[in-house]
């Protein structure tokens, strides 16, 4: 039955790639003639408005004309206006060095001479030159002459760097990423001028084009891992790829695991600091978020402040966050294992405190609980989907007003706002967004487990998930790669040790 | 990308060798060696400890073969195809019905101490359903589980031990060997059945390259051993020989007497609990590991979950067969004792045979 699925799944697949309209499959030369290479362009746009096509001709070559196209908003005008078109109106000499020569290289490497911009190139697929134009580029088309050359003017609006909202440390660079690739890689490069650190290009997507960027330490690099991670990249099948969260879907092990099996970064020195360890960034263009990998467990319990304070800090802080994520994950099922089956586990005053706290309370422990973790999540949505000014006051009403209404009212117990408070302040211990979201989820499980089985079902899905981490992979590599098997690794994952044995340890 | 790891570390054994032979039994089994020698059960765990070490060793010196094959695969190479294939039968037919009273004991002691009025069923499903994930996980996910719950299994049984420290009582484990050696001989036998299950590093090792893991398998039964001989000693301090004798779980009342004062959870058998679960699911779990494989040698083409899920099946009706805690106890004995005897004589014949057929370490 499967097997007759799958056969269903391939030939509609099969199908659908047919029609599509990847411009990586069709080359289309071309045409000898300006108006029919600019009908061609327009009907492919479908005339959009942000298509812009400037005809010229020039003043000492009567009878020679040509257009350019780029896309507003895409481009430095300045660069179009005195790099290209002012050459091209008013100057034989890049004209001629464009059309008189024979060999492509010729052209190629007159035009290097001539032309005062960074990037220019020969383009012999009218598909490719479109793309290009989308991606910030200037388009030169020149009547008779079949082929079309692209000039580097992108030019766009970009947010300034800033401090990353994200990851913000006491001690350590204030320094984020922006959503500019290239201003990206400068910023790496400026925490670093080791040599070995390589940018490799890639370009993905099926139907527009996006730039990634592996960026790796030549002589550290995990070679299994770069393997791996090239391979996956060539075979994802990307439509668009409008941030890095896309890739990162594609390309990790396990998608249907709630556990993050990538992780991702606004900070610079955080690139540059795993990259020394061998591991690999991926930097794609439009996303201010850089990718790790791989990315084993211990890895989203470090922040780079660890390393910036002193190692008796970094190992208190780091053991502490390996607890928070314990409490965020199973206080609520612990609190509903005990209340529920075994209250004689209790301290017999501790018991009779809970039990007059729960006096009158007309749902049971796990409802209860149920109850103020939708709360709590629709708080946090809410806070932070606003503005900032009216996201904390959400806060402070939702928080302050609604949780001390709801004692007051006798719907919840003053000791599951205790629980559900420590639980979620738990979470935001943990300086890796998408682990944080893995323990809020794997909450409700937790608390499930506790309500039907108690203590036992608590400690077999404790052992579940244990069974997941040990399944979990990244990249290929164990998920509890420097904690199992035991080893001098363990230095910089459960504990932050002093940097000298650090160093010793690499 | 997902091969397994090629290289198995000395301390990976170790840990593995002692999660395998600290299984549940620890919990019911004091009582029986008291019934049987009395005081001296400590003396008795000693002696089947140095015969278990030194099988080990030899299991160790068959299962490091060449050729790395696992278990099963050797033994019908030294024994041939059909006695071979007999033999894994019949171990099988054990592995199957151990897992079963074993699974049996967990429910019945989670029924006395935790959930009193969930039916055994359920408690015994869902445990096999996490068994059944773990399994299906493949080998090198269970080792790394193995090596987590190592800490959790020695340091929380441990502190059990210690915590009544001062209720102990030692002059009951007075006087030593009473009636002389032979008692405690004679009950050897029995004892061996503390140290059986490592059966599981037959096809573990086979696949990785490493050919000094002898002396970690000795560590990790002399690592049982003294946790084992720890805990009779304790038990008989705490209750006294003919209390011992009476009580059907002595561990967890053990647990269940003792109280820290001032704490979240003052009750012991709260920490027994996360202690023992784990304790339990690593050996069940080990032995249904070794269930399955011998389902794949007699139908290779069977899909493993499905050979999981189908098994787990039998062993729940299995588990509900007995039909009293005293039932189960009696049928788990039993089996664990013809089991424990049969598989070290097993691993005694093969050596010989091996030996006799003058085949080298390399052959074999």
């Amino acid at each position: 039955m499967l097997r007759y699925l799958k056969k269903i799944v391939n030939l509609l697949e099969s199908a659908g790639n047919k029609g599509s309209n990847n411009p990586k499959e069709n080359k289309e030369a071309p045409f000898a003639s300006l108006e029919k290479n600019l009908k061609w362009i327009k009907d492919q746009s479908y005339q959009s408005a942000d298509f812009k096509i400037r005809e010229f001709v020039n003043r000492d070559l009567p009878g020679l004309s040509g257009a350019i196209i780029y896309l507003e908003g895409m481009v430095d005008k300045n660069l179009i206006n005195n790099n290209i078109l002012m050459p091209l109106q008013k100057d034989v000499s890049l004209i001629k060095a464009l059309t008189q020569r024979k060999e492509i290289s010729e052209v190629k490497k007159l035009a290097s001479q001539i032309i005062p911009l960074a990037g220019f190139e020969y383009i012999d697929d009218l598909n490719v030159g479109l793309t290009k134009v989308l991606s910030g580029e200037t388009l030169l088309f020149l009547d008779n002459y079949p082929y079309v050359f692209s000039f580097e003017t992108k030019g766009w609006q970009e947010r300034s760097v800033t401090e990353p909202e994200g990851e913000r440390v006491v001690r350590g660079p204030r320094v984020g990423f922006v959503e500019k690739a290239v201003v990206n890689l400068g910023l790496i490069r400026r925490r670093s001028t080791d040599r070995n650190i390589i940018f490799k290009k890639f370009t993905v997507g099926l139907e527009a084009y996006t730039d990634i960027f592996l960026i790796y330490h030549e002589k550290h690099v995990f070679r299994d891992v770069l393997e791996e991670l090239n391979k996956r990249i060539q075979n994802s099948e990307i439509n668009n790829l409008y941030d890095s969260g896309i890739l990162e879907q594609h390309i990790e092990d396990n998608p249907y695991s709630l556990l993050p099996q990538l992780q991702y970064t606004e900070r610079p020195d955080k690139v540059v600091s795993s990259i020394m360890e061998g591991r690999i960034g991926i930097l794609v263009d439009g996303s201010p978020m850089a990718l790790l990998v791989p990315a084993p467990f211990p890895s989203f319990f470090q922040s780079s402040e660890d390393y910036y304070e002193k190692w008796a800090f970094g190992s208190i802080i780091r053991i502490t966050r390996y607890m928070a994520a314990f409490i965020s994950t199973s206080l609520p099922a612990l609190y509903i294992a005990v209340i529920s089956y075994h209250p004689e586990l209790l301290p017999t005053d501790l018991a009779f405190s809970i039990g007059k706290a729960r006096l009158g309370v007309p749902f049971p422990a796990f409802f209860e609980a149920l109850i103020m973790e939708f709360t709590l999540e629709v708080l946090q949505e809410a806070g932070i989907r606003l503005p900032k000014p009216v996201g904390q006051t959400v806060s402070i009403v939702g928080g302050l007003v609604i949780g001390q209404a709801a004692v007051e009212a006798g719907i919840i117990s003053p000791i599951m706002v205790i629980i559900i408070s420590v639980t979620a302040i738990s979470s935001f211990t943990i300086p890796s967004y998408n682990m944080n979201l893995a323990t809020r989820l794997f909450r409700v499980p937790f608390m499930v487990a506790s309500v039907f089985l108690g203590f036992y079902g608590l400690v077999l899905a404790w052992m579940a998930i244990l069974i997941h981490i040990c399944n979990t992979k990244t990249l290929g590599r164990s998920y509890l790669e420097g904690v199992v098997p035991l080893n001098i690794r363990i230095l910089d994952t459960v504990v932050r040790a002093p940097l000298k044995m650090l160093k010793k340890k690499s | 990308m997902n091969k397994q790891p090629s290289v198995i570390d000395k301390w990976e054994v170790f840990f593995i060798t002692t999660i395998l032979l600290f299984n549940e039994r620890v919990l019911t089994v004091p009582r029986f060696y008291a019934e049987k020698v009395e005081q001296d059960s400590w003396i008795g765990l000693i002696f089947a400890g140095l015969i278990a070490m030194s099988l080990g060793w030899l299991f160790y010196s068959l299962i490091s073969n060449p050729q790395r094959e696992n278990l099963i695969q050797l033994v019908k190479r030294i024994l041939g195809k059909t006695l071979g294939n007999l033999v894994t039968l019949i171990f099988g037919v054990y592995l199957i019905l151990s897992i079963g009273f074993s699974l049996r004991g967990v429910a019945d002691g989670i029924h006395s101490i935790l959930l009193e009025r969930t039916p055994t069923w359920v408690v015994i499903a869902v445990f096999l359903l996490v068994i059944i994930y773990f399994v299906n996980c493949g080998l090198t996910t269970m080792i790394k589980f193995y090596y987590l719950a190592f800490p959790i299994t020695v340091f929380g049984i441990i502190l059990i031990l210690l915590t009544p420290m001062k209720t102990y009582n030692w002059e009951q484990l007075l006087p030593i060997l009473p009636e002389g050696l032979g008692r405690t001989i004679k009950a050897l036998p029995y004892f061996l059945t503390s140290y059986m299950n490592f059966a599981l590093l037959g096809f573990i090792i086979p696949k990785r390259d490493d050919n000094k893991l002898g002396l970690p398998i000795v560590g990790g039964v002399f690592l049982v051993m003294v946790l084992k001989v720890l805990i009779v000693l304790t038990l008989t301090a705490f209750f006294g020989v003919e209390e011992l004798k009476q009580a059907v779980y002595p561990l967890l009342s053990m647990a269940k007497g003792i109280e820290l004062q001032n704490l979240v959870f003052e009750r012991v058998e709260t920490l027994l609990t996360l202690a023992w679960i784990p304790i339990t699911f690593n050996a069940i779990s080990a032995n249904y590991y070794m269930a399955n494989a011998v389902v794949d040698n007699f139908i290779p083409k069977v899909n493993r979950m499905i050979a999981c899920v189908i098994l787990g099946a039998v062993v729940l009706f299995i588990a509900l067969y007995p039909e009293s805690v005293a039932q189960n106890m009696q049928y788990s004995i039993k089996v664990e004792f013809v089991g424990a005897n049969l598989s070290y004589g097993t691993i005694l014949l093969l050596f010989i045979i091996a030996k006799l057929r003058g085949l080298k370490k390399n052959d074999t």
